[in-house]
């Protein structure tokens, strides 16, 4: 099954006369094949740098074919493409899911780039369009156009047209998880061009464990070791994923690098002026952005509200690239709800999350997950809750609004003992539980259903 | 007709081949093809449902589904399909089982769904036709060249239907079904089709290429195959990662096409032209080769490599380096100066940025000779100069500096120059000498150290000594700081480097206080016991474990234990039943120690398992008898009201405190007095004589009450020399008229038995009981010899000089221990009484005689090193683990083990190797008579391979045990022979210098050593390293070279004619000023090691 869901206008909620007026608008299914003739396409322009193009697009195919967890497994080549607030973002995961790749392309990158309304679709690169992408020479005219059944390239050679295909619903997850993820993700270093060259050239072909890189400037160090001293490196597990970044070294001017504290999982944007490219690294190779684990350390409440979800989703889809303060501020929502929302937007693919600009922004999906899915650990929390199977032992909202918590939950096959913290954000800073899947897993994997149980029955008591 | 004809087609479904059942249906009309797929639908649902993989389900033959099937197929489809059948029927390992017979068991089965797919595919109406071609992981592998044999049937067909329905056969079938290989006759059918509706041919036109990639290619003389299928499978591009045959690849493939090339059979232009687009694309490395292959091949002419001129120039940016250099050769021969000058110079220029160092110098060098034949072309050249500037190669850059070093000022407009500042502000201020009268000003480079000044050396020394004097005066145990603190006075008082002390290793670390931790409330030990998920539960488990039970033994009953440990009792049921075969119960081992542990903590019996079940043959392997024994001694203490066990370690490290094993032992009634639990606690005691006399003095008036033979064995242990001889004496006599009859080494019964041991079944035969007196005691003699002679070799010798005569005398018991007196079993013997140092020679001797991995256990934890010496011999991490914390003393020998394996090729369970060599941080262990061998270690591939040698080196210079002097040393004697491996051992030295000041400063002597002692005889690129690591270690330090030998060295270099890397990076280090009166390496070494 595959459905695009167009809107004849967004849905609206004003005020008028003191009462509230909600216009929920309404959908037609469109056949997946059929171009509306009328409707120009969603982007158009002509490739202002087309070597730059072409290496960001080979960059976002490597990225695809990579497997770097079971390697003999299959691989996918599917990138997405969103156009909104003149940007235009292809986004991709290598085929193990632990790598997600992103090329940003500004209305710099484009001669005169038309950004006409915003959208979303995903195609595969297939040989005869990477065949013209290859062909692409600087100073000879090339256009791109971005339609909603399919993308087109055009140079001197001819036209290459790439045709929509389905998205798999395991990017979706990916989608989820790589948010939840950067949001946590705090700056480290930019690296100048030369350091940053430095640096990726000597990145190993094949790694076991994590490498410690060292950007001191014009003499960047490889580690296999963490440094003596605090702080002035990053340790990246399965570090030779940052290899994909080579693809990208003769356009690159600076190398922006963010790392999430939780999960080792890091965010390497390297700029090239007109256009960005983004890979975020899982915390490794063998756990990739394939479930809901972050998103779950986020959650405050098992239950959310159906018709405030329907409201944000048409403010974000307004706001199309926003922070959770404004969508937060938009909605009249304190702000750990807004950012459970926006979980929950995200849960659906609807939503990703820059990092280097600090904005969420709007993908515009067909819903291939049910708005009312829910993680499986989430519903084994409300089950668990529903019970009474919570048993706490100590509680304390400390100060600084930090949550501690321990005691025991009674599960369908063991007694576990559970404790956490949860910091001033809401999110889950420590937690341990003496379930199989935490013993195997630890926080890696986000909190199991014991934890979210504990959690959510520690947030209810006063 | 239609009931004969079903019975006719049914029959050669079951028992004909594919082409009697492909001439029935060649002359079907399309409603008699109708009529019959009306009657054969629910038919095909059922058997392609029983051809589809199930584990587990009712087998069924096809002679008998044919048989129910033609007697009434009604009745079948109605009564008996679901069980005769069933999914899976046909295809589970019950239906195919059949030993030598199974392949052609499966092979039938193959051939029988082929059929039933070519029956679909010609009577299934258009949307049903490609369910035919559909495959899965769970439908029998199909026939060779099935798609042709299902495809030409469907040609046969006459509907009008058929070319769309072939088109989305290719399209959605085929295009996207993972490739597998094997012929299936794809490029054939779509031959075929090609040929028999040339109508069709655009239809087809899309999956031409893929159509020939799949198997096209299989016939190497591309028979039947037209240019056109031939240059769009060339061209086809497949998915990453799926193993389509790389046509190139196979030189039969290739002169097939330059023969048709040659007779004209395939254009030549066209095929030039796709070699051409193919080199452009993002190739694998290998397969770009293939393609610059069929290039050089094709030898074009200078007018066709015209006819392509822009292509080449694109492809001096290919995606792929071999592509680009190819380009590069190209575009010099033919079109350098013909080219539009200010594409190629864009495309140059681009070039310049390439990360593979020597495209970039070609696209440097075509610049420079464009530059020279048209000036004109000077300013936009700059310009691209100056963006490739900030290539990460320092000898590129050097390249491009040194041309635009010889252009003027004046030939830079401003627009040229601000990008050449701009991107000089972060380059290494000692590379811009060259164009420094292009810079307006000097960039300003904080981070580099080169013309900073350096630190004050001795005033930073003298804080760091006052620092050492205050942590010396503060603790007077502190013996390494009186000794650095001694070597840094002598040094400030004199100038010169004196020598520094070595810690010698000892068992002080007992003297700490106790830091092995017990549960701190029977939920948690509890929670302990049952978590076994992946878990193996080790030596430190079960100690803590079992002092935990004591000291819970009334909480085993309660509520919440009680639900903790319900799923752990709950599995007793599936380990008394059940095979192991097909699930992972190997590795759920850990269950059943749990089971035992749980059991015994709620007092009740140890449960037992039938022979074959699941728990019977994994039992001595998970939960080992010697452990069970001291289960049941637990469970005894627990019944008698007792709440410690004598051998529970008081540290983490697996020491025993004698004076706590003292007051154990006064405690302990001596009808609870077990013999295994008392060696435990013997082997755990630290040579701290002090406190071990102390602990006799304790327990001398308890030890007169106990049996004679005990009071001997402590004697043997603890006692003054003299109690000791006599009780030695008397132990031996003993031994003598009763001798054990344990085996020294043994395999496990229900473990690896058939494993060709011979021993193994000698020990069937015998079935020694483990726990009669004489293996009791005997095991007790091991672990008193061991308490108090340890591992010093001579130490036995020179304190009981006469043991290795009078054992020689009464070597028949000893000899009965290994089955007879073979040479290597007096080897053994020997090594049980007066163990050695492990070493290679050793180890080789040993197992010249024994060689055996199926050893599971041995009663005498010092004789495990030798075996684990053995790269072949097969062992966990954990064992190793389990050894040293059962006799701590063990690290020394489990160290030098590792020293063994190390390095050796053969040595396939490096996981053990790590764990051996890791010992070596342990304090007790001496590493520096194995410095040199140690060192190897740094050359190892694998980066946790070397980086525990630098974990060693560490902690030894951490604790004094190895002095950076030495350290040096070891390392200068690596660097100078080393010359494969040295990029490996490079890493080593980085790692080394990054773990702290000291490390950092024994590197900088190592390689000032090795500097200073000549390096005329270094490869360039063993130099090129060791200077730029030197030059990296003085940056961090901020210092200059130190040693005067090695600065002439270098200044030798620096100041030689021929122009080479080294001879630029001994100017940048002859160049470097440090800060004055800076003290040498070996002083900044030991100043810092407090601060590693």
């Amino acid at each position: 099954m595959d459905f695009v869901t167009r809107y004849r206008q967004p849905s609206l909620v004003d005020a008028q006369a003191g009462l509230v007026l909600v216009f929920m608008a309404s959908t037609e299914l469109v056949d997946d094949r059929r171009t509306d003739a009328a409707l120009p396409a969603i982007f158009s322009g002509q490739i202002a740098q087309p070597l730059v193009f072409r290496n960001l697009l080979l960059g976002l195919r490597q990225t695809v074919e990579s497997r770097f967890y079971r390697p003999d497994l299959w691989r996918l080549l599917d990138p997405v493409i969103t156009s909104g607030n003149q940007l235009l973002r292809l986004e991709c995961f290598s085929s193990c899911a632990s790598v997600y790749a992103r090329a940003d392309f500004t209305e710099n990158a484009f001669a005169d780039g038309a950004f006409n309304r915003n959208g979303t679709t995903n195609v595969d690169f297939n040989a005869a369009f990477l065949n013209h992408l290859a062909q692409l020479r600087p100073g000879k005219p090339a256009h791109f156009e971005m339609g909603e059944q399919s993308i087109k390239l055009q140079s001197q050679r001819g036209e290459a047209v790439e045709h929509k295909v389905k998205l798999p619903e395991r990017w979706i997850k990916g989608f989820l998880q790589v948010q939840a993820v950067h949001r946590q993700a705090q700056p480290l270093f930019e690296l100048d061009r030369l350091t940053a060259g430095q640096l990726l050239t000597q990145i190993p072909a094949s790694t076991r464990g994590a490498l410690y890189l060292v950007p001191k400037r014009h003499k960047p160090e490889i580690l296999h070791r963490p440094p003596a001293g605090k702080g002035g490196f990053i340790a990246v597990t399965d570090g030779h994923r940052l290899r994909l970044l080579q693809a990208i070294l003769p356009d690159l001017q600076t190398l922006r690098v963010y790392q999430t504290e939780a999960t080792g999982a890091s965010l390497w944007v390297a700029d090239t002026g007109a256009a960005q490219f983004t890979l975020g690294l899982s915390g490794a190779a063998a756990h990739g952005f394939s479930g809901d684990g972050d998103a779950l350390r986020q959650l405050s409440a098992a239950d959310i509200d159906e018709v405030d979800l329907a409201l944000a989703r048409v403010a974000a889809h307004s706001l199309n690239h926003f922070t959770v303060a404004d969508l937060a501020q938009h909605q009249d929502l304190p702000l750990p709800r807004a950012t459970e929302i926006v979980d929950r937007l995200a849960q659906q693919g609807l939503l990703g999350f820059d990092r280097d600009r600090d904005r969420y922004f709007y993908r515009q999906l067909p819903f291939l997950v049910d708005a009312k899915h829910q993680p499986g650990r989430l519903q084994g929390s409300r089950s668990l809750l529903a019970r009474e199977a919570v048993e706490i032992a100590r509680r304390e909202r400390r100060d600084d609004g930090e949550l501690i918590a321990n005691g025991w939950v009674r599960g369908e096959s063991g007694y576990y003992q559970v404790a956490l913290r949860v910091d001033a954000q809401g999110y889950l800073r420590e937690g341990r539980c003496t379930c199989p899947w935490i013993e195997r897993h630890e926080l890696r994997r986000g909190p199991c259903k014991h934890l979210l149980a504990l959690r959510f029955a520690a947030e209810q008591t006063p | 007709m239609s009931d004969a004809l079903f019975q006719t087609l049914l029959r050669e479904l079951f028992e004909g081949d594919d082409d009697r059942l492909r001439d029935m249906l060649r002359p079907l009309t399309a409603e008699q093809r109708k009529a019959l797929f009306d009657q054969f639908d629910e038919l095909f649902k059922a058997l392609r449902r029983a051809c589809r993989y199930e584990q587990e389900a009712r087998p069924a033959k096809l002679a008998d589904l044919y048989r129910a099937i033609r007697e009434d197929p009604v009745e079948f489809l109605r009564d008996q399909a679901t069980t005769l059948a069933a999914p899976g029927a046909l295809n589970n390992p019950q239906a195919l089982q059949g030993g030598l017979f199974q392949q052609r068991a499966y092979g039938a089965l193959m051939a029988f769904y082929s059929r039933l797919n070519l029956l679909l595919a010609g009577l299934a109406g258009k949307g049903g036709v490609t369910g035919a071609f559909k495959a899965s992981s769970r439908q029998p592998v199909r026939t060779q060249k099935f798609v042709l044999y299902v495809g030409r049937v469907l040609l046969d067909r006459p509907e009008p239907w058929i070319g769309e329905a072939l088109a989305r056969v290719f399209e959605q079938v085929l295009s996207r079904a993972r490739f597998t290989g094997g012929d299936q006759g794809v490029a054939r059918l779509m031959l075929e089709a090609r040929q028999q509706h040339p109508e069709w041919t655009d239809a087809l036109a899309p999956w031409l290429g893929m159509a020939m990639r799949r198997d096209g290619f299989f016939s190497h003389a591309l028979k039947g195959f037209d240019s056109a299928m031939i240059l769009a499978g060339l061209d086809y591009e497949p998915p990453a990662g799926e193993g389509f045959f790389e046509p190139l690849l196979d030189a039969r493939v290739v002169d097939t096409l330059i023969r048709r090339l040659a007779d004209d059979r395939l254009p030549r232009a066209d095929f030039l032209a796709l070699v051409v687009r193919k080199l452009q694309s993002p190739l694998r490395p290998l397969v770009a080769k293939c393609w610059i292959e069929m290039f050089g091949r094709l030898a074009p002419t200078d007018a066709e490599i015209r006819l392509h001129a822009g292509d080449f120039i694109t492809m001096l940016n290919a995606p792929a380096p071999a592509a680009s250099k190819l380009a590069f050769g190209i575009v010099e021969r033919h079109f350098l100066e013909e080219a539009d000058p200010a594409e190629l110079v864009g495309a140059l220029g681009y070039a310049l940025q390439n990360p593979v160092q020597a495209l970039a110098k070609s696209a440097l060098r075509l610049l420079k000779k464009q530059v020279k034949a048209r000036p004109e072309l000077t300013p936009s050249a700059l310009t691209a100069v100056a963006n490739g500037l900030s290539s990460p190669h320092a000898a590129l850059r050097t390249e491009l500096l040194r041309w635009l070093g010889t252009f003027e000022l004046r030939h830079f407009d401003e627009e040229t120059l601000r990008p050449l500042r701009e991107t000089a502000a972060v380059l290494p201020p000692a590379e811009l000498a060259p164009i420094a009268h292009l810079l307006a000003e000097r960039p300003a480079t904080p981070s580099d150290g080169v013309d900073e000044e350096g630190p004050d050396g001795r005033s930073d020394l003298l804080a760091a000594v006052d620092a050492i004097r205050r942590w010396a005066e503060a603790d007077p145990a502190d013996s390494l700081s009186r000794r650095r603190l001694a070597f840094l006075d002598h040094y400030l008082a004199t100038g010169q480097c004196g020598e520094l002390e070595a810690t010698v290793p000892d068992h002080s670390a007992a003297l700490s206080p106790p830091d092995f931790a017990l549960h701190e409330t029977a939920e948690a030990l509890a929670l302990d016991i049952a978590r076994t998920r992946d878990r193996v539960f080790a030596q430190a488990d079960y100690d803590r474990i079992f002092a935990s039970m004591l000291r819970f033994a009334g909480s085993a009953r309660s509520e919440r234990v009680s639900a903790i440990l319900a799923p752990v009792l709950d599995q007793l049921g599936e380990w008394r039943e059940g095979s192991l075969e097909g699930s992972a119960w190997w590795g759920r081992g850990g269950e059943l120690s749990a089971l035992f542990l749980a059991g015994a903590w709620r007092g009740e019996a140890l449960p037992s398992f039938p022979k074959n079940s699941r728990g019977g043959q994994l039992l001595d392997s998970q939960f080992k008898p010697a452990q069970r024994r001291r289960l049941q001694h637990v469970s005894t203490l627990m019944a008698a009201g007792h709440d410690a066990l004598l051998s529970t370690p008081t540290h983490a490290a697996g020491w025993l405190a004698p004076a706590v094993f003292a007051d154990r032992f006064n405690a302990l009634p001596p009808s609870l007095l077990y013999a295994d639990d008392l060696g435990a606690a013997l082997y755990r005691l630290p040579a701290l004589s002090d406190q071990r006399a102390d602990a006799w003095e304790k327990i001398t008036s308890r030890v007169a009450t106990l049996d004679p033979s005990l009071a001997d064995l402590l004697a043997l242990a603890l006692a003054p020399d003299a109690a000791m001889e006599s009780a030695l004496d008397r132990l031996l006599r003993r031994l003598e008229t009763r001798p054990p009859t344990e085996p020294l080494f043994q395999t496990l019964s229900g473990g690896f038995t058939g494993g060709g041991w011979v021993e193994a079944v000698r020990i069937k035969l015998v079935q020694p009981d483990p726990n009669t007196v004489e293996n009791a005691t005997f095991r007790l003699f091991s672990a008193a010899l061991r308490c108090r002679f340890g591992l010093e070799d001579a130490a036995i010798v020179k304190r009981a000089p006469e043991l290795p005569e009078r054992l020689a005398a009464t070597r028949g018991w000893v000899d009965t221990l290994l089955g007879g007196p073979k040479t290597g079993s007096v080897l053994w013997v020997d090594l049980l009484f007066a163990p050695r140092p492990v070493t290679e020679a050793l180890v080789g001797q040993l197992l010249a005689s024994f060689q055996s991995a199926l050893i599971q256990e041995t009663a005498h934890p010092h004789l495990w090193p030798y075996l684990l010496a053995n790269p072949h011999y097969f062992a966990t991490p954990e064992l190793i683990a389990d050894q040293a914390f059962r006799f701590p003393p063990l690290a020394q020998r489990l160290f030098e083990a590792g020293l063994c394996r190390q390095g050796r090729k053969d040595d396939f369970n490096r996981d053990v190797t790590l764990r051996l060599l890791a010992q070596g941080q342990s304090p007790q262990v001496d590493i520096r008579p194995h410095l040199e061998r140690l060192a190897r270690g740094l050359l190892a591939e694998q980066a946790p391979q070397r980086e525990v040698c630098v974990d060693v080196f560490v902690q030894g210079l951490r604790d004094g045990r190895v002095t950076p002097t030495d350290l040096a040393g070891a390392l200068a004697s690596q660097i100078r022979t080393t010359e494969q491996g040295f990029a490996q051992l490079d890493q080593a030295l980085a790692s080394l210098g990054a773990t702290g000041e000291a490390g950092r400063a024994t590197v900088l002597l190592a390689l000032e050593q090795v500097i200073g002692g000549g390096v005329a005889k270094f490869s360039p690129r063993k130099l090129s390293l060791a200077l730029d690591r030197l030059a990296g270690s003085l940056d961090e330090t901020r210092r200059a070279v130190h040693d005067p030998s090695a600065r002439r060295e270098l200044e030798q270099w620096a100041a030689a004619k021929k122009r080479s890397v080294a001879r630029d990076k001994a100017r940048v280090l002859v160049a470097r000023s440090g800060a004055t009166d800076q003290p040498p390496p070996p002083v900044l070494a030991v100043a810092a090691l407090e601060q590693s």
